[in-house]
């Protein structure tokens, strides 16, 4: 394996990085339109006695997009939850074969997933299922899941095939796989996410202070 | 399948559930594949993957569900809106004068930001940010200045709006609004234990922190409308979940738009309608990465659930349990201490995720209801918070602390062994509380049983 092909993962991880970053997006705009829908709804009802019909359907056949949707960008930068325990202790070969064999699995699942959602939504596609209230036809929120667990597995492929990649030259660089956080980098992130929750306008130190 | 009975393929799939966790395969992954593997073994291909494929979309997409996305906007929201700082000003100038005042006040404003976070890291690190250099200036013992905002930190796990409690309530079938209702007097009980332990403490001996006093009525009441948004997110969910006026997604919404329309104003004020612009695109990315998280999780561990319930391994336990000749309230402490044993090593939501399938069928055999006991595996899995080796709000302390500069440019950095040892108080605390709230469970469950 020639470091060509760390390139090649490179322009890869890349590529579906892009597509990751702009679902993810997408899962954020429904969630906003979400709260308008939300706030929509109880002002219909208490000002105007007028619920939106179908309030609830539109809501669940929405949520497959913030659900599922961005299910591989969570993948790509390591956001999915595991336990470090073990893990964070490998060092060299060792932990990417471990990495190696996670993602494998992972594969292994989602590849079953995949055609078995799709089943799913083609079966509410033939028999025309809809919701309760304003049946609104399911199949779309349901060919959601099969798409994104594609996307997944394109990751999760990509992911393997970095492993694989430092499984044979451990002292490369690592590309197209999160690496592990230690917890002073856990919190670093924290950190940096609330870094303008303080504006330096405060009314700090109140006037008429004494300590006493 | 080999011959074996139902029960032992259960628990073959609980031992390679747990060992494939250990060896660091993410949960979702880990849940999924025994679960599938189970029914594999249980039943054919067919059924498996038929179930397999159904759950990702039949267990993410329902109604209650609906609420956490928005919870978890309300947090990020609030954080960039800047409420943080107005509430610490306004806790500080009516709490001041106590001993330890500034301590004191950093509790109850941390308390009150609970009300609009449920992210304890997070709140931990704001509030390192507004009250270390204010409690330095004023001699605060460093100790006491970590430990009281690292502890701080980890009230938004109890007080609504509060994203585990709601992945509790999907788990456990329970009605999310009255799990959300139950954390609020816990939450207001753990505040009023930190800040009596605080005034304790600062009594016994004053140079711990002193008191901050000279602030008039006038200058007290000057504070309080820049804490209005807080207590509009406040009467907006507590009145919702209490009248039932509305679901808690509506809640959620309303508190979301809440905060979103003070820091438009804010933003307007300032002219920084871009940067809102930017910081709003940023607060929605983070709020879809922690959604897609906590879905995946759900429907991996509901392809696990199913296995289980196929297996029948749940009510065996339970019934095992109950035979087991020991009083339950022994029973349910060594629960407790295996879930403080196992906090320490692992997220709060992959944690009760994970065990709340086998663990909660055997705890309502016992007993015990079912809401009150989410309220204490909460309450377990936020004192792992704070407790090494990981204490997660403990490194978020010491990594701020060491940005922070005094006037004079000299640095307010507090070493981390020193936030370990200034937490040993209110961990004594919230041990104290967890023992408070096993003896009187009518404080969890006294406010859902009101409710309309």
């Amino acid at each position: 394996m020639s470091d060509g092909f760390g390139r090649g993962l490179t322009k890869a991880d890349r590529w579906l990085g892009w597509v990751e970053t702009r679902l993810n997006l997408v899962a954020g705009l429904l969630i906003f339109a979400l709260m308008l829908l939300g706030v929509a709804q109880i002002a219909l009802r208490t000002v105007f006695r007028a619920p939106i019909f179908g309030y609830i359907d539109i809501v669940e056949v929405s949520m497959v997009g913030f659900a599922v949707l961005a299910v591989s960008f969570v993948q790509r930068v390591g956001g999915h939850v595991r336990m470090e325990l073990l893990v964070g202790r490998l060092k060299g070969r060792t932990l990417w074969v471990a990495e190696a064999v996670g993602a494998a699995l992972a594969l292994f699942i989602v590849a079953v997933l995949i055609p078995y959602s799709y089943h799913h939504f083609e079966r509410a596609f033939e028999f025309g299922d809809s919701t309760i209230d304003i049946e609104i036809v399911t199949w779309p929120a349901k060919l959601v899941v099969p798409v994104a667990l594609t996307i997944l597995w394109g990751r999760l492929a990509l992911q393997l095939a970095g492993y694989v990649r430092l499984v044979i030259h451990p002292d490369r660089e690592p590309v197209a796989v999160p690496l592990l956080k230690e917890v002073e980098e856990t919190a670093a992130e924290n950190i940096r996410q609330t870094e303008d929750a303080v504006p330096d306008d405060r009314p700090h130190a109140g006037s008429g202070e004494n300590a006493s | 399948m080999f011959g074996l009975d139902n029960v032992t393929i259960g628990i073959a799939g609980v031992c390679l559930l747990i060992a494939l966790v250990v060896i660091g395969v993410r949960v979702y992954v880990a849940a999924a594949l025994t679960g599938f593997l189970g029914l594999l073994a249980l039943r054919d291909w067919d059924v498996a993957a038929g179930i397999a494929g159904m759950i990702p979309h039949s267990k993410a997409v329902t109604y209650p569900l609906s609420v956490l996305p928005l919870f978890i906007l309300i947090g990020f929201l609030a954080f960039h809106a800047g409420l943080t700082a107005r509430l610490f000003e306004a806790a500080r100038r009516w709490f001041g004068w106590v001993p330890g005042g500034l301590a004191v006040a950093t509790v109850f404003a941390a308390a009150g930001f609970a009300a609009v976070s449920g992210a304890s890291t997070a709140t931990a690190a704001v509030f390192s940010r507004i009250a270390i250099p204010d409690m330095m200036r004023n001699a605060y013992d460093r100790r006491l200045t970590a430990g009281v905002i690292a502890a701080g930190g980890t009230l938004a796990s109890l007080i609504p709006p509060s994203a585990i409690l709601v992945v509790y309530a999907i788990i456990v079938e329970e009605s999310v609004g009255r799990l959300l209702l139950a954390g609020f007097l816990p939450g207001i009980v753990s505040a009023l234990i930190y800040a009596g332990l605080i005034i304790g403490m600062c009594r016994i001996r004053p140079e711990l922190g002193r008191s901050i006093t000279g602030f008039t009525w006038r200058q007290r009441l000057q504070s309080v409308p820049g804490t209005l948004p807080i207590f509009m997110v406040i009467g907006v969910i507590f009145g919702a979940l209490y009248t039932g006026a509305a679901t808690p997604t509506e809640a959620g919404a309303l508190g979301a738009m809440v905060v979103f329309c003070f820091y438009a104003i804010r933003a307007y004020r300032e002219r920084a309608i871009r940067e809102m612009g930017g910081r709003i695109r940023m607060a929605l990315m983070e709020t879809a990465k922690l959604t897609v998280m906590i879905f995946t999780l759900i429907w991996g561990v509901f392809l696990f659930v199913r296995f289980l319930g196929f297996a029948g391994l749940p009510s065996i336990f339970a019934d095992w349990v109950v035979t087991l000749n020991m009083p339950p309230v022994l029973i349910m402490i060594c629960i407790l201490l295996a879930y403080a044993v196992l906090g320490m090593f692992m997220d709060a939501i992959g944690m009760l995720v994970l065990t709340l399938p086998v663990v909660f069928p055997a705890v309502v055999a016992l007993g015990y209801d079912p809401i009150w006991f989410g309220i204490i595996v909460v309450k377990m899995a936020e004192i792992c918070l704070i407790t090494p080796p990981i204490g997660l709000n403990c490194f978020v302390v010491a990594g701020v602390s060491r940005e922070l500069r005094d006037a004079e440019g000299r640095s307010l950095a507090i070493p981390l062994q020193d936030v370990f040892r200034g937490i040993g108080p209110f961990f004594i605390a919230d041990l104290l509380t967890v023992g408070v709230l096993l003896a009187f469970p009518e404080i969890v469950l006294w406010l859902p049983r009101t409710m309309g």
